[in-house]
């Protein structure tokens, strides 16, 4: 059930923005991921700094996972195609796993 | 006691606690708990809380899901009209449920 942490973990050193849910955005260069897409950025920069004073003098911020509302990417850094298709078998094998009654699944991130 | 200022704090309260060593788990979940925010320990951070408040303070402990401990924290209260207030807080434990962001304050 790694999907997305496997998934942003091929984003290491790309530059994202972070959009929190209280309206904060960073940017910044993406250092690490946890299993809770707990967010490291280095290079932070707010947008919309005007409005958010209180980060001047922070480069680098960890952000926790349960405030992101969105996680903007870089289209060029994204293969749509290899993520639906690690989409795709993830569902199959939630399905198949529900059906058996258990729900341990392992997807391989190629 | 009066050891150096490197003591292990967590010992000592244990002791005093009488709680007994917290037994040693697998490396993983010690060592994906201390690359949350060890980068930063005894550092001055900022920590922005999800109601939108900054607390700047030394970070002096945290854990999994981001309790962190701040000492000599101060919180910074900005208002677009009036210039920049600090109310010193002293030694603080902001829930982890609140937090929203920890910056590193260069």
């Amino acid at each position: 059930m790694a999907i997305f942490y496997s998934f942003f973990k091929t984003l290491i050193g790309k530059e994202i923005v972070v959009e929190l849910k209280n309206d904060l955005q960073l940017q910044g260069t993406l250092h690490s991921v946890d299993q809770y897409l707990n967010i490291k950025l280095t290079n932070v920069r707010v947008v919309h700094r005007e409005r958010y004073p209180h980060m001047n003098s922070v480069r680098n911020c960890f952000v926790r996972g349960s405030v992101v509302r969105y996680v903007q990417l870089p289209a060029a850094d994204v293969d749509v195609d290899v993520l639906h298709d690690a989409t795709r078998v993830e569902a199959r094998a939630l399905k198949a796993a529900a059906a058996a009654g258990t729900l341990a699944v392992r997807v391989r991130w190629r | 006691s009066t050891a150096g200022p490197e003591q292990d704090h967590s010992a000592i309260w244990r002791k005093r606690a009488k709680m007994p060593e917290p037994a040693r788990k697998s490396g993983g979940a010690a060592a994906a708990a201390e690359a949350l925010l060890g980068e930063y320990m005894n550092a001055q951070v900022c920590v922005i809380t999800n109601d939108g408040r900054s607390v700047v303070g030394t970070l002096r402990g945290f854990d999994q899901v981001a309790n962190v401990v701040l000492e000599k924290s101060v919180e910074r209260i900005f208002a677009p009209d009036a210039p920049m207030e600090e109310v010193p807080l002293g030694l603080y434990l902001i829930k982890g449920d609140n937090v929203a962001v920890v910056g590193k304050v260069e």
